[in-house]
């Protein structure tokens, strides 16, 4: 494993840009990864959440948020969000 | 693979194995990726690229249920440990 890069360094080099997190629930956040922990708790500043709903995704935007590591499941470096493709 | 059994000691090895190569992740959730996986540590957190994630959803409906399956591709990234239920190597 010496010459591998560890997945939380991966994120530890994501720290200062646009990190999409997908939930294990029906939600989504895309903003600013300001740090986090050996928990995967997070960070983050300039934040969208996507909430997605029988009717369809509803966008909330919130300022500087702690994310609770418990349920992430998923974390996209360098990616604004759902709608960026 | 006449020699797995000497190569594969533990759990961990068949993902040691499996580095580089695509493999199979079935998360919790209804959610599946397929992707080449190139990191993993002991909490089964993992970095994976190229990767097409299926997400499973039942509608239910009056004449019975329908199962739909939406798919999104990234290029890069990291999984959750605690979401894996399993790895498989070679994906469908």
């Amino acid at each position: 494993m010496a010459s591998q890069i560890l997945p939380l360094e991966l994120i530890d080099r994501c720290i200062g840009s646009r990190i999409w997190v997908i939930t294990k629930t029906e939600r989504e956040f895309a903003g600013r990864l300001l740090g986090f922990d050996d928990f995967v708790n997070m960070v983050l500043e300039d934040v969208t959440e996507f909430i997605t709903t029988e009717e369809g995704v509803k966008k909330v935007k919130l300022q500087q948020t702690l994310l609770n590591g418990n349920n992430i499941c998923m974390l996209v470096p360098g990616s604004n969000g759902p709608e960026d493709s | 693979m006449a020699d797995l059994s000497a190569q594969v000691q533990e759990p961990f090895d068949l993902v040691r194995l499996s580095l580089s190569e695509r493999v199979f992740v079935k998360l919790k959730g209804e959610r599946s990726l397929t992707g080449v996986l190139h990191a993993y540590d002991g909490h089964m957190n993992m970095i994976m690229s190229d990767v097409e994630e299926t997400i499973l959803m039942v509608e239910p409906e009056e004449s019975g249920s329908t199962v739909q399956t939406m798919k999104r591709a990234m290029e890069m990234l990291f999984v959750r440990g605690d979401s894996v239920i399993l790895v498989s190597p070679g994906a469908r």
